[in-house]
């Protein structure tokens, strides 16, 4: 099955650091959004997006609102979300889990460490 | 006693009262002069206070500018040593790509040397040639040893784009200082008003926006796993309570 990742983050760096790291793992198709309702426009419009990657603090809508919005709609309830942030304290952990992220990834990462979150979600 | 003298006598009973007052009053004059005297220092001091709030209020959002400025040239060079980054990558890349080939080159020669060392079997003269010919030519360690090290150069690459993450996480703390500054010279406006008795639009018209809270202000730069190793122990153990749930209604 092919991949189509979105790749939602506000900070430009941070986006180009995760395409190339997905890149360095051979999946090429991506898409890229720099808040959270941005990130929905793009869903709503391409239902080839099979793999969320999100940040949590931006502006407009944060990376939590997002996953629960994802959550709520019934088309994308089911998607895989891997929320990755600066955010390493035990109650936003939770509080991401609660919202119903499937794997959750502290800034700064490793090539490596993504590649096994990523690994772990699809194989769940 | 007569009425007129009970009335003299609460005259000179209230007199008394007013030469108390009168000596009070003396005593008071150097207290009241001193207050004066205070109340004249402390003025200009008032108005000085006055003036460094207003003119650190007007620094702000110099300030702030420049706060934005570091943000903005640190992704700029950012994204320029990614860019350089992409590159190495890109050349690694096609120099694994040749020495693979390379590799495959030597396997298809190691074929061909099969066939030529039974085409010459008894001559012996030619099976030596051919042997000192293999030794010379035979690079199959350098190769192996080549694509070790473009792993080393990826692994450092991999290194250097996870320090450049840095740029995510300052950026959240000077976004988070920013907001700060920028919250300080609200209420020095609303302290500016009251000292001023102007109006507090006055000093508000040149406030800037306030900026939104979408920064991480405790966000830092961790290389140790520690904070992931949390995570994953967090999430282990909801998952654990979740199965618990789940044997339950099962
Ligand atoms: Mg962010």
């Amino acid at each position: 099955m092919s991949r189509k990742f979105l790749i939602v983050d506000d900070s430009n760096t941070m986006r180009r650091i995760v395409v190339n790291t997905l890149k360095s793992l051979g999946y090429n198709e991506y898409v890229e959004a720099e808040d959270g309702k941005v990130a929905l426009e793009k869903l709503n419009a391409d239902s080839a997006i099979n793999f969320v990657i999100t940040d949590w603090n931006m502006p407009v809508m944060t990376g939590l609102e997002l996953t629960k919005a994802i959550r709520a709609n019934e088309r994308t309830k089911e998607l895989p979300i891997l929320m990755v942030t600066t955010r390493g304290v035990k109650e936003d952990i939770v509080q991401a889990l609660q919202a119903r992220v499937s794997n959750y990834v502290v800034k700064p990462f490793t090539p490596q460490i993504l590649k096994e979150k990523i690994d772990l979600v699809l194989s769940n | 006693m007569s009425d007129t003298v009970k009335n003299l006598n609460e005259m000179m009973g209230k007199l008394k009262d007013v030469g108390e007052l009168f000596k009070f009053g003396e005593r008071m004059v150097p207290v009241v002069e001193n207050f004066i005297s205070f109340m004249s220092d402390f003025i200009p001091i008032i108005e000085e206070v006055n003036g460094s709030i207003e003119e650190t209020r007007s620094k702000i959002p110099e300030a702030s500018k420049q706060i934005n400025n570091v943000t903005n040239a640190t992704e700029l060079a950012i994204t320029e040593v990614l860019d350089v980054v992409d590159k190495i990558n890109d050349e690694i890349h096609n120099i694994d790509d040749c020495l693979s080939d390379m590799i495959a080159s030597r396997h298809s020669v190691e074929e061909l040397v099969e066939q030529l060392s039974t085409e010459i079997k008894g001559n012996a003269k030619a099976e030596e040639i051919l042997q000192e010919m293999l030794n010379k030519i035979d690079v199959s360690l350098e190769l192996e040893m080549m694509k070790n090290r473009l792993k080393n150069i990826i692994t450092s690459t991999d290194q250097i784009t996870m320090s450049l993450q840095v740029q995510d996480i300052t950026a959240q703390q000077l976004a988070a200082v920013n907001h700060l500054i920028i919250s300080v010279q609200h209420k020095l406006s609303s302290l500016l008003a009251v000292f001023n008795l102007a109006d507090e639009e006055t000093f508000a018209k040149d406030n800037l926006d306030m900026p939104g809270t979408h920064f991480d202000a405790n966000a830092s730069y961790n290389k140790s796993t520690n904070d992931q190793d949390l995570v994953d122990s967090v999430i282990s153990g909801e998952k654990a309570s979740q199965d618990d749930i789940d044997k339950l209604f099962s």
